[in-house]
C-alpha cells in the first residue's frame, strides 16, 4: 500500500510540474495539412520532389538551386495546440539531410507571408477553390510572398543527419502577435542540391519542437 | 476507488495532455446500421469487375473461371432498378490467328453518353506464340437487347499478354480512352507502358489518316514511365481534361498530357505501396482514394491500406490521410451523395464515412451481402444505387 502511495505521489508531482512549469511538445510533418515542394521547371506541381528519369517523385525531398531548376519546400505546422496566454520559450525546426551535392549548400528558412493551400505550385499560392498567383513565381516576392528577413540559415556539414534551426521568434510572432501562420519556405541559399527525407515517404522527419510556460 | 482505477485515470489524463505526434493511421469505429436500401444485388457468378452506364441504363459485369470469356450486361429502369429481363450474355468473339486460344475480359467501361461498351481483353498463350495479331480493345454497341461488335483494335508486339489486371477509362469529354499493359525493351530492361486512343464524336477510335479499314491503325499516344510495375496498373481516373491520375508503383501518379516538363509526378507514400494498387476518384470533389495491400493472394489476411489525397486540376496536392479495411482486392467505390467509400468484403460491403471535403471520418459500417467475396461493385450518383455482384440469390 505504501508503495502505491509513493507511485501516486510521484505521478501527481510529474503531472503537476509539467502543467505548472510549461511544457515541450513536438509536431512533425504528419501533423501538417499544408505541405508542398514547388519547382521552377514544374510550374503546376505541388509535389515536385525528386526529378528522375520519368518525372518527379516524392520518395526523396530534393532541393535544387541551379540555373535550370529552383526548388522550395513549404511547410506550415498547426500551432493551435498551444493553450492561450503562454510564453514561447523556445522553438526549433529540424530536418534530416541525406545527401548534398559537391558544394555544401546553405539552407535558408523564411516565413511565408501569403496564404497558401490546395494546388500550391511555382505559379500559384493556391488553385482551389480559385487561382491566386504568388506576387512573383516561386514565392520569391520579398516582403510580399516571403518575409524580408530570413529566419535563419543552416549550413550543411560533412556529417549528414538532422540539422536544426532556432525559430522561436517566428513561432512567438504567430502565436502572440496574431501574425497569420503560413509556415516556412525552405530553399538553398547557395547553388547546389541537397536531399532530405520526404514527408510522404519518411514521415515524421521534419519536426517542430516548441516549449512554452505560463506568462 | 481502487488503486488501478486511479492509476488508469492518471494515465488517461497524461495521454490527453500529450500533444503532437498524432498517429497518422485513422482508426475506424464500428457503426451499426440495419438497412442499406441503396444496395442492389446483381446475380453474377464469379464476378470480377463492373461498370455502370447511367446514360444507357446498363450494368456490365466481367467474370473469371469458366465464364471469363463472357460479359453479362443487365438493363436498368429509369430509377436505376433492375428491369428483370434476361441479361445479355456477351461472349467475346474469337478472331484472327489466335482464335483457338482462350481470351478473357480484363477491364470494362462505358462511353459517358453513348450506348458503347469498351472491353479490354487479354489472351492466354503458350510461351513462344506471337500475340501481335491479338486485338486488345473491343467496342460493342448495346441496343435492343443485343451487343454488336463495332470496332476492334489495339494490336501489335508492344501490347503484353497474359495479365490478370487491366483497367480502361474514358475521359470526361470522351475524347480519350486510356489503356494499360504496354511493354518495351530499353537497354535490355523491360519498361511497362500506358497509353490512350483518341476517340471521335461517335465514340470510336480514330484511325491514322490513310489507314484502310481492314488494316486499321489507331491514333494513340503511349508513355513508358518507370512508375508502373508489371501487371499492377490499377486504374486511371481522368479527373481533368488534360491531367489524369493513375495508380502507380508506389502511389498515385499525375500524368500531364500537355506540359512535357511535368509529364509525370508520383506521390510516393508511406507505408510504401506494395501490391494490388487500385484507385478511384470522388465524383464531385477534387479527391482521389487509392488502396493497396501487402500481399498478392486473394485470401490476403493483411489489411488494405486506403489513402485519401487531394488534387487540384489533376495535380496531387497537400498531405494525405490513411486508414485500413479488410477485404478482397476490388477497387474502392466512392458514393459521393452518401459520403462514403465502399469496399467489398467476404459476404459484406464495408463503408468508410467521409465528410463534405472528402476526408475520412473514423466510422465504418458493414452491410451483409451474399456469402462470398464481393469483388465487383459500382455506384450510380444519378440513381443513388450501389450495384453489387453476388454469387446466387440468397
Amino acid at each position: 500500500m505504501k508503495q502505491h502511495r509513493l507511485i501516486l505521489i510521484l505521478v501527481f508531482t510529474l503531472l503537476a510540474s509539467s502543467v505548472l512549469s510549461g511544457r515541450t511538445f513536438e509536431l512533425t510533418d504528419e501533423n501538417c495539412v499544408r505541405i508542398a515542394v514547388i519547382a521552377s521547371d514544374a510550374p503546376r506541381l505541388s509535389w515536385a520532389g525528386l526529378h528522375g528519369r520519368s518525372g518527379y517523385t516524392t520518395n526523396v525531398l530534393a532541393l535544387y538551386n541551379t540555373d535550370s531548376r529552383k526548388t522550395a519546400f513549404l511547410i506550415a505546422f498547426p500551432l493551435d495546440h498551444i493553450p492561450d496566454d503562454k510564453r514561447i520559450t523556445s522553438a526549433t525546426l529540424s530536418m534530416y539531410c541525406v545527401l548534398w551535392g559537391q558544394d555544401k549548400p546553405r539552407v535558408e528558412v523564411r516565413r511565408i507571408i501569403g496564404d497558401w493551400g490546395d494546388g500550391v505550385c511555382h505559379l500559384y499560392r493556391r488553385t482551389h477553390p480559385e487561382k491566386v498567383k504568388w506576387t512573383k513565381p516561386g514565392a520569391t516576392g520579398i516582403g510580399t510572398d516571403r518575409a524580408r528577413r530570413a529566419t535563419g540559415l543552416v549550413q550543411l556539414s560533412e556529417e549528414l543527419g538532422e540539422f536544426s534551426l532556432n525559430v522561436t521568434e517566428d513561432v512567438e510572432l504567430w502565436y502572440w502577435r496574431g501574425v497569420p501562420n503560413n509556415g516556412w519556405i525552405v530553399t538553398l541559399e547557395t547553388k547546389g542540391e541537397a536531399r532530405f527525407y520526404s514527408p510522404t515517404h519518411e514521415p515524421g522527419t521534419w519536426k517542430l519542437d516548441v516549449t512554452y510556460e505560463p506568462r | 476507488m481502487s488503486f488501478q482505477k486511479v492509476l488508469a485515470i492518471i494515465v488517461v489524463s497524461l495521454r490527453l495532455v500529450t500533444l503532437g505526434n498524432a498517429e497518422r493511421h485513422l482508426r475506424l469505429e464500428e457503426v451499426q446500421e440495419d438497412s442499406y436500401p441503396f444496395i442492389t444485388e446483381i446475380l453474377a457468378p464469379a464476378a470480377v469487375e463492373m461498370a455502370v452506364s447511367e446514360a444507357a441504363r446498363l450494368v456490365a459485369v466481367t467474370h473469371k473461371g469458366k465464364n471469363a470469356g463472357q460479359i453479362s450486361i443487365f438493363s436498368l429502369d429509369k430509377t436505376g432498378g433492375l428491369t428483370g429481363t434476361e441479361p445479355i450474355f456477351l461472349v467475346l468473339p474469337k478472331r484472327g490467328e489466335l482464335a483457338k486460344h482462350a481470351n478473357y475480359a480484363l477491364g470494362v467501361t462505358f462511353h459517358p453518353s453513348l450506348p458503347l461498351l469498351y472491353v479490354w481483353q487479354d489472351v492466354t498463350l503458350p510461351g513462344d506464340a506471337d500475340a501481335g495479331t491479338f486485338e486488345h480493345l473491343l467496342i460493342f454497341r448495346i441496343a435492343d437487347g443485343k451487343a454488336e461488335l463495332v470496332q476492334a483494335c489495339g494490336k501489335g508486339s508492344d501490347y503484353s499478354v497474359g495479365h490478370k489486371v487491366g483497367y480502361v477509362a474514358v475521359d470526361r469529354k470522351a475524347t480519350r480512352l486510356f489503356f494499360p499493359n504496354l511493354q518495351r525493351k530499353s537497354n535490355d530492361k523491360q519498361l511497362n507502358g500506358i497509353g490512350y486512343f483518341k476517340l471521335g464524336w461517335d465514340g470510336l477510335v480514330l484511325a491514322v489518316a490513310g489507314t484502310a479499314a481492314d488494316d486499321f491503325v489507331a491514333q494513340r499516344e503511349t508513355e513508358y514511365p518507370v512508375f508502373i510495375a508489371p501487371d499492377k496498373t490499377g486504374g486511371f481516373v481522368p479527373v481533368a481534361d488534360d491531367v489524369i491520375i493513375f495508380a502507380g508503383a508506389a502511389g498515385p501518379v499525375s500524368w500531364d498530357l500537355v506540359e512535357a516538363r511535368q509529364r509525370f509526378a508520383m506521390y510516393s507514400i508511406y507505408p510504401v505501396a506494395r501490391k494490388n494498387r487500385r484507385i478511384a476518384a470522388h465524383p464531385t470533389l477534387p479527391v482521389v482514394y487509392m488502396s493497396f495491400t501487402l500481399c498478392e493472394e486473394a485470401n490476403c489476411v493483411h489489411p488494405i491500406y486506403v489513402i485519401r489525397l487531394k488534387h487540384a486540376e489533376g495535380f496531387l496536392t497537400s498531405n494525405f490521410q490513411f486508414t485500413s479495411v479488410y477485404g478482397p482486392l476490388a477497387p474502392p467505390v466512392v458514393l459521393g451523395r452518401r459520403q462514403m467509400v465502399a469496399y467489398g468484403g467476404k459476404g459484406q460491403v464495408h463503408f468508410i464515412s467521409i465528410d463534405k471535403k472528402g476526408d475520412f471520418l473514423p466510422e465504418i459500417r458493414r452491410a451483409k451481402v451474399g456469402k462470398t467475396e464481393i469483388t465487383a461493385l459500382s455506384y450510380s450518383e444519378e440513381f443513388d444505387k450501389l450495384y453489387v455482384a453476388v454469387e446466387k440469390d440468397e
